[in-house]
Formats: structure tokens, C-alpha cells, sequence
């Protein structure tokens, strides 16, 4: 009963934040889907940070109770801020199919549950996150310093950043205990909020909910999304990196079609969440903001507000480097710096790497059918939109992030075809999302433009 | 059309997958060491793994050194090692990953523990054994109570 209450504040003041910080950054009402989605992914977001920073100076009950304070402050600014604005969304009426497709995708969510409580914690989940969030807990919610030089623990990658432990350790003040069955609860949540945003994307790009639905219902059944290392039922941070990474995307796609303010400030925030995430989210968030950069110089024609946009994201980088060096974290070498000389010498990996991607991408056991689907939807997408701004954008979204995870194994310092085997299909994780979205949009009856609003 | 065969296929393929994946694995017990308890057990071969481990650490001196020796490129003592660090904080552990032709003894000094992993136990009587499970040794010099 106790974990139970516990586990349900904690769920209570993540939404109470991220609804806030939702209604800080937008002007207008949004959907009760996007709300949901939004107030988990900037939730998560808003406590981790609150915890890191004020860990520096408090500890235990004086920290948790601070934060939940914060927490309840961002509520209260945003709800207030929205009673000044009072804009008004219109409510859209529920037919029976809607109705019929909701109870499917409630059963989807179950499973998603069942599957995450019944399987353990995977290798990572265990010993590169859910440790951090362990120690952090014992030491009255802030992570040790002694933790992050620490040689004999460097498995668990201490320059990663905190996002996600630091979401387990809210949740282990609150059920006052470690406990590594109850904190799989979180990893569905984040499913919840992917598939939110994956239905709006889909209906948006495909002009029609029953392909929005179709997509979201169809999800699940790619077997490396539930049965494989970096998928949700693990306790990886690859599934919630790919939701927040989903949903920057939708805001920028948004932008894009309609110019609107909310989906700009929105695209941004959540592409500076992502390098709070983990590090391959510095990359990800690189890949978006260039892209949104090059966006908002076209639409608004202002230099600086393109740059500006990088801020959030850089900033954030900047504070979380700063704090390593400070600290004298161990860096792990796991990539030697990229030089000219590095590429000239290991630019004979790029045909290897290539096939291995190639291998990785037909493996039937882990994939299905799934990447013949994305190229096939992708040959569809290019024929059909080769001069739309917002395809050009879903195609850079999608593949510039697979080529630079394939890439970058030119600079593994380690075996690098053993680093492709054990990383490559948590990378591909990250974007599954984004290839659903091409397939949505190749679904897209001829003729039929993208929907207006959702 | 040949989308709605595409997507067949992607549904019949999937779902009896998602089906068995489904029935794969008991519903583990709803302990705080939930999941290093069930990745331990097959490696250690005993139940209540985490526990077994975090009692034989305890027990130790804090000033002593904790080696985790175990075969070289084996993944499995690879993560015991691991558990052994997460269950030991703030307390540092090394590691030693032998070769086939490889002996741990030189490291052995007064104030050394060692964990064997699936390591065969030397025949030294200098040295106290502590079975902590059937392929794990606690091997610690006999003044360290």
C-alpha cells in the first residue's frame, strides 16, 4: 500500500511539473493526448534537473520536499499563466470506431505493463542506470561524488547524463526504497507518451485516423521493441530517448507546416531534453536543430533566432561537460577523437560497417518484416513528396542519424565489429518511431493532403 | 493493396511472437533485488544471489582489498563482478580476468580477498575457503575474520 501511495505521488508531481512546464511554453490548449505525452517527457525532465541541482546542496526529506515544491510551482505558474491567456481548443466529438480503437490501444498498454514487470532489468538497465539511481537514493537522493571517479565502477558510465536515473531515484524517495520490480512501472509510461505522439504524427502525416491508429496498433508486434536489449520492457534509456526524439520530430514537422510559435518553442525544448537523456541524444538533438535552425531562417528570415535555437540544447551540454570536468569523471574511451588521420586509417571498417548494418536491418528474428516496410515506404515517400519541406525533413530525421550511428564506428577504440553488435540495435531502437512515421505517410490515400489540426 | 499485404504479413509475423514473448518468463517476485536476483541465479546457480553476495561482503574488512578473479571474455562472471560492485558501494573492487594459463596467487598479500569465479580453488592452506555458491570461493588469509 505504501509503495503504491508513494509510487502515485511521484507519478502525481512528474505530471504536475510537465503539465506546468507545458503551459509555460505554449499559447494555446492542447489536446488531451499531447498533454499527457508532453507533461511525462517534460515532467521527467523538470524533476531530474530540479534533483541534480538542488543535490548540490540539500539531501533526503529536505531535497524531496524542495523538489516537490518546484514541482508544484511550475504547475501553479503554468496553470495560472494559462487562466490570463484563457485560449480555447475545441473539443472533438468521439465516434464509435475512436471508441473501438481507444480499448485496443488500452489493451496494447497492458501488455506493454505485463511484459515490463515480467522481465527483469536488463544488463544496462541494471548496471549503467538503475545503479546510479541506487546510489543516489543512499545518499539522500543525489548521486555521490565519489560515485563518478570511481574506476572500479566505470561499467556503469558515470559521464552519461542523469535523466533517467534521477527519475528512478524520485520515485525510490517517494516508495522509500530501492526497488528494481516497482521502478519497471516507468518504462510503459514512456511507451504511453511515444505511442500518444505517434498516433498525432501518423494521423498528421497521413491525413487519416485510422492510419494514425493502424500505426500505433502495429507498433508493438516489431519484435525488437519488446523483446530485445534498448527496448521498453528492459530499463534502457534507448526507448524513452526514441519517444522524446519522436515528439521533437512531430513539433518540428508541425512547425514546419503551420509556422506556429507552440511548435517551435515546443520542437526546441524537447530537442534540448534529449542530450539530458543520454549521449547519443547530443547527436540526435544536433540532427533536429540544424534541421529547425535551417527551418525557422527560411520561414522567419532572422539569423538569430535560428542560432538561438541551438541555445537550450548547447547550454545544457555546456553545464553537463563542465560538471564532469569539475568533478574528475573517468572518461571512457570507447571512440578515439576523430581526426583525419583516424578516418584515413580505419576508412577500411566503412565496408564492413555497411554490411553489418545491412545484416542488422534484415535479421528477421529481431526486425520482421519491419526495414523492408521503412525502405519500401521510403521509396513511396520520396516519389511522392520530392519538393514538400516536410519530407525532405523526415528523410534527413530519419537516415542522417542512422549514417552517423554507423559512422561512427570508423572511431571505435574498441573491436568495432563487437561494438556493432552490441550497440547498433539499441542506435536503430532510437529511430523506430521516425520510420513508422514514413510508413504512415506512404499509407496516405493519393491526393488526400495532411490533416490541418488534430 | 499491397500495403495492406505488407502490414498482413508485419501482423501475422508479429503477434504470435508478441504472444510467446508474452508467456516467455515467470512473473518475477516483487523483491527490490528483483532483477539481479533472476540474471544471478542461472550464473551462480543458487536463488537469492544478491543477498548471498552483499552477506559475504559485509562481512569483510573495510581497509582490504576485494579482487573479483574470474576466466578471461567470460560475460556471465563479467556481470558478477558488476553485482559485486553494485551491491558494495562505496567499497572499491578490482578485477582480475585470467587466461587460461594465468594464476591469481601473485596478487595474494595479507590484507587480499579474493571472489574465485569459476576459476579453479588453489590448494594453499594459508588462505581460508568460503563456499558462497557452487562456483563461487571467497578465498580471504586467515587472520581476516
Amino acid at each position: 500500500m505504501r509503495i503504491c501511495l508513494g509510487l502515485l505521488a511521484a507519478l502525481a508531481s512528474i505530471i504536475i511539473a510537465g503539465l506546468g512546464v507545458t503551459m509555460l511554453l505554449t499559447r494555446k490548449r492542447v489536446t488531451i493526448w499531447k498533454n499527457f505525452a508532453l507533461a511525462w517527457l517534460f515532467g521527467t525532465a523538470a524533476v531530474s534537473l530540479s534533483l541534480w541541482v538542488s543535490g548540490f546542496f540539500l539531501r533526503g526529506a529536505a531535497l524531496q520536499i524542495e523538489v516537490t515544491a518546484i514541482c508544484f510551482a511550475i504547475g501553479a505558474f503554468g496553470f495560472f499563466r494559462r487562466q490570463e491567456i484563457g485560449s480555447e481548443v475545441k473539443t472533438q466529438s468521439i465516434d464509435k470506431a475512436e471508441i473501438f480503437f481507444v480499448a485496443l490501444f488500452l489493451v496494447e498498454l497492458t501488455l506493454m505493463f505485463y511484459l515490463s514487470f515480467q522481465r527483469a532489468l536488463g544488463w544496462d538497465g541494471l548496471l549503467g542506470w538503475e545503479i546510479k539511481a541506487r546510489y543516489a537514493f543512499l545518499n539522500g537522493g543525489a548521486v555521490p561524488a565519489a560515485f563518478f571517479d570511481d574506476t572500479s565502477r566505470g561499467f556503469a558510465n558515470p559521464q552519461y547524463p542523469l535523466l533517467l536515473p534521477l527519475t528512478e531515484t524520485w520515485f525510490y524517495l517517494w516508495i522509500g526504497d530501492c526497488n528494481q520490480f516497482w521502478i519497471k512501472l516507468i518504462f510503459p509510461i514512456w511507451y504511453a507518451a511515444a505511442m500518444s505522439m505517434l498516433l498525432l504524427a501518423a494521423k498528421d502525416l497521413s491525413g487519416s485516423k485510422l492510419i494514425g491508429w493502424v500505426i500505433v496498433l502495429l507498433f508493438p508486434l516489431v519484435p525488437c521493441v519488446h523483446d530485445r536489449p534498448g527496448g521498453f520492457q528492459v530499463g534502457y534509456a534507448d526507448a524513452p530517448l526514441s519517444a522524446i526524439y519522436l515528439a521533437a520530430v512531430f513539433y518540428l514537422l508541425r512547425f514546419i507546416r503551420d509556422g506556429s510559435r507552440d511548435s517551435m518553442v515546443l520542437f526546441i525544448a524537447l530537442g534540448a531534453t534529449l542530450v539530458w537523456m543520454k549521449p547519443e541524444g547530443v547527436m540526435l538533438w544536433a540532427v533536429l536543430t540544424l534541421c529547425g535552425a535551417v527551418v525557422i531562417q527560411r520561414r522567419t528570415k532572422r539569423w538569430m533566432l535560428a542560432t538561438s535555437s541551438f541555445l537550450p540544447g548547447l547550454s545544457l551540454v555546456a553545464l553537463w561537460k563542465f560538471f564532469l570536468v569539475y568533478i574528475h569523471v573517468q572518461s571512457i574511451h570507447d571512440f578515439v577523437f576523430p581526426t583525419f588521420g583516424v578516418v584515413y586509417r580505419n576508412i577500411g571498417r566503412t565496408a564492413s560497417i555497411f554490411s553489418e548494418l545491412y545484416f542488422e536491418l534484415t535479421r528477421w528474428s529481431d526486425w520482421g518484416i519491419f526495414w523492408l516496410l521503412v525502405a519500401i515506404a521510403t521509396i513511396v515517400f520520396i516519389a511522392r513528396a520530392r519538393r514538400a519541406p516536410a519530407a525532405a525533413a523526415l528523410i534527413w530525421l530519419l537516415l542522417i542519424p542512422i549514417l552517423c550511428y554507423s559512422g561512427v564506428y570508423v572511431f571505435s577504440a574498441l573491436d568495432y565489429v563487437w561494438h556493432i553488435h552490441t550497440s547498433l540495435r539499441r542506435h536503430l531502437i532510437q529511430v523506430v518511431p521516425i520510420a513508422w512515421l514514413l510508413i504512415a505517410f506512404a499509407l496516405r490515400p493519393p491526393g488526400r493532403e495532411a490533416t490541418r489540426q488534430v | 493493396m499491397i500495403w495492406i499485404l505488407l502490414l498482413s504479413v508485419l501482423l501475422i509475423q508479429g503477434a504470435p511472437r508478441l504472444w510467446s514473448d508474452l508467456k516467455y518468463e515467470n512473473f518475477p517476485a516483487r523483491s527490490p533485488t528483483a532483477a539481479i536476483d533472476r540474471q544471478l541465479e542461472p550464473i551462480l546457480q543458487v536463488a537469492g544471489g544478491s543477498s548471498l553476495l552483499t552477506k559475504a561482503l559485509a562481512q569483510l574488512p573495510g581497509e582490504c582489498r576485494v579482487i573479483v578473479a574470474y576466466p578471461a571474455g567470460n560475460e556471465q562472471w563479467e556481470f558478477v563482478e558488476c553485482a559485486m560492485a553494485y551491491l558494495s558501494w562505496p567499497r572499491k573492487i578490482e578485477t582480475m580476468k585470467l587466461k587460461p594459463n594465468e594464476s591469481f596467487t601473485g596478487v595474494l598479500t595479507a590484507r587480499t580477498v579474493v571472489f574465485l569465479c569459476g576459476l579453479p580453488v588453489p590448494s594453499d592452506t594459508t588462505y581460508k575457503r568460503t563456499n558462497i555458491a557452487p562456483n563461487l570461493e571467497l578465498l580471504r588469509p586467515l587472520d581476516i575474520e
